[in-house]
């Protein structure tokens, strides 16, 4: 267990920058998420605290003690690639083992029963002795997660890990990790991804990331109810939240009116209007496109039984008490 | 109760049979190609390896001698120099040398502060240089620089006192060997590096990272991860340049013309002496012939060993 505070980190490759200064603590124990677009700088982080990349200037410290210079191999972490990294000459159980084979003082005993241990957790003792490449992805990811639990780390570290997967077994997957976090609750976990829809189920925290830079951190509902900002907000949630700008929000005292689709209602009195685009049923649920004049159109979550027709046109109220109003620098109006 | 078909089967449509010929109609231009140029001569120089025929009663039919030839070539000791000479000296020194060095050649030009290197591009441009140096060009240039009186090699030695006089490379036995060697290994050599250097670099970045990760050091990086994963095309390399330096004419016989006296003759350059000096088309053959055989064994065991176990 350990807890890892960044000091004013940055990180350059040559005259570009990718990591700006960033100030963060995170507790033991804790599962972060580091969110963000592309190119926001999350996996070069995540590369940063695991020590495979040089910080450029700032402090990296793992439980008080300062790891700027310190061999990711003796920082007491694992960490889980997005492509698995298995060595594929070797068998499941020669990948599990092999960084306890290059470690003194386990013996081939031991070795056995952690490696058993972390499968049986897994349960992926039927292949062990199997080549990665006779294996499924689901599979291989899952001797991916297995070989790190095997080192015992402190800190746990993923790269996108579900990214390669399907859906069905990215989902399936996603509930593992969460299931294992639980068992694993002395283990500090930071988890890199781009879906918004891992870092809500997963986190305790998020840390939302643009341009090299912190945009916010808090946990998944304090992101969701209380974004600070336009971008933030954007982000965060599916689908993300309609933004009103124009005369609708004038009386309003705002540049940019946030409104996610959960939040309004189909109603014959509703004060907006718009014409349906497009209608998406998901069964229980159903997403409706409208066109009100704005950049995008506006989606309304309403009832999977509601019948919708294209060019229909139909108002919406928004919950009052949901509206999200931001200034024209894209900052939140409380 | 027997049951009996109730129609014949219904004959097979045309375009069927179209698609059924199709994979064969498009491997045969290569195979005539194949037939013409490589099974052709290949059975008829079989068939002569029987024959007793001189250069000169090339085209008629020779005597036909049975397995004659082939007795008088393996029991001729200058065939047992020379197959040592083809299999050690040629073959076995230059292909261990080669790998080693080009191994090494490649892990350094795949190092990261190599490729960070600005001028990295240009080392591994000039690396291909005596890759596209036709051998013969590359023998004649390496005559020169190792001759006695005017080579550039006795020049330098002389220059910095290591010897008095300039040393004919080529003209004797404790010097030949590794003179035909080095022209060898220094035409031969960027086929290696290169081919491992692709190698290497089709090795994900992160199964280092992993290791990395795991604990494991630089050279347990190499020799545990890296060297297995390169073992396929190092089988495949060492496949090659076997064959192709067994088979090999052309460096012995513009160097040394297989001397000083017959100490460099190999396998090859005995059968081209045998055919075309000594005119001896049959007798020629049959060496050829047992070359060949030689490698096929070679090449079956070769497999056995490097595919067993998969």
């Amino acid at each position: 267990m350990a807890s890892i505070e960044l000091k004013n980190l940055r990180k350059s490759f040559g005259a570009f920058d990718v990591i700006k200064g960033i100030d963060l603590r995170i507790e033991k124990g804790e599962f972060m998420v580091f969110v963000g677009p592309s190119g926001c700088g999350k996996s070069t982080l995540l590369r940063l605290i695991s020590g495979l990349e040089d910080i450029t200037s700032g402090d990296m410290i793992f439980d008080g003690k300062r790891v700027n210079a310190v061999a990711p191999a003796k920082r007491g972490i694992a960490m889980v690639f997005q492509s698995y990294a298995l060595y594929p000459h070797m068998s499941v159980y020669d990948n599990m083992a092999f960084g306890l084979t290059l470690e003194r003082g386990h013996s081939k005993e031991d070795i056995r029963r952690r490696v058993e241990k972390a499968a049986d957790m897994l349960q992926i003792r039927p292949y062990l002795d199997r080549l990665p490449k006779q294996l499924s992805g689901g599979q291989r990811q899952r001797v991916a997660i297995g070989r790190a639990i095997t080192r015992d780390p402190k800190v746990f570290l993923f790269d996108e890990p579900l990214s390669n997967l399907d859906a069905a077994l990215r989902v399936a997957t996603r509930i593992e990790i969460a299931r294992l976090h639980a068992d694993m609750d002395q283990v500090t976990m930071v988890y890199v991804t781009h879906d918004q829809v891992e870092a809500m189920t997963l986190a305790d925290r998020i840390c939302v990331l643009r341009d090299g830079l912190i945009e916010q951190v808090g946990t998944p509902l304090e992101l969701y109810e209380h974004p600070a900002s336009l971008f933030v907000a954007g982000f965060i949630g599916s689908p993300k939240m309609n933004f009103l700008t124009g005369p609708k929000v004038e009386a309003y005292g705002c540049a940019t009116l946030g409104i996610r689709g959960e939040h309004m209602t189909i109603r014959p009195d509703g004060i907006w209007e718009g014409t349906v685009i497009h209608a998406e049923n998901l069964g229980s649920d159903a997403y409706v496109y409208l066109d009100m004049g704005e950049a995008e159109p506006v989606v309304v979550r309403v009832d999977g039984t509601a019948t919708v027709k294209s060019g229909e046109v139909l108002r919406v109220s928004p919950l009052q008490e949901r509206l999200h109003r931001f200034d024209a620098a894209g900052r939140p109006i409380r | 109760m027997s049951v009996l078909p109730t129609s014949a089967p219904a004959e097979e449509p045309a375009h069927v049979w179209g698609k059924k010929l199709e994979p064969y109609l498009l491997v045969l231009p290569a195979m005539l190609i194949l037939a013409f140029f490589f099974a052709g001569p290949a059975i008829y120089n079989i068939a002569l390896a029987f024959q007793e025929l001189s250069l000169f009663d090339l085209g008629r039919e020779g005597r036909w001698v049975g397995f004659d030839n082939f007795a008088e070539v393996l029991t001729d000791p200058s065939t047992g120099q020379s197959l040592i000479n083809t299999t050690v000296w040629l073959t076995v020194v230059t292909v261990v040398l080669r790998l080693v060095l080009g191994l090494g050649l490649a892990l350094l030009l795949n190092a990261t502060v190599f490729s960070r290197w600005k001028l990295g591009w240009l080392v591994r441009s000039l690396i291909l240089v005596p890759w596209v140096t036709p051998p013969v060009v590359a023998v004649a240039a390496w005559k020169w620089l190792l001759d006695a009186r005017y080579g550039v090699v006795n020049q330098f030695l002389v220059g910095i006192g290591a010897i008095e006089q300039g040393i004919p490379f080529l003209a004797r036995t404790s010097t030949v060997w590794g003179a035909i060697e080095t022209m060898l290994i220094w035409r031969e050599l960027p086929f290696v590096v290169i081919t491992i250097l692709a190698a290497l670099q089709s090795i994900p970045s992160e199964l280092r990272e992993a290791a990395r990760i795991d604990g494991a050091n630089e050279f347990q990086i190499q020799t545990r991860i890296v060297l297995p994963l390169l073992k396929p095309v190092l089988a495949v390399i060492t496949l090659l340049t076997t064959i192709w330096t067994f088979n090999n004419f052309v460096y012995v016989w513009l160097a040394t013309r297989g001397g000083p006296g017959d100490y460099t003759q190999v396998l090859a350059t005995q059968m081209y002496t045998t055919s075309f000096v000594d005119y001896r088309m049959g007798a020629g053959a049959a060496v050829g012939v047992v070359m060949s055989l030689i490698m096929f064994a070679f090449a079956l065991i070769y497999f056995f060993v490097i595919f067993r176990e998969k």
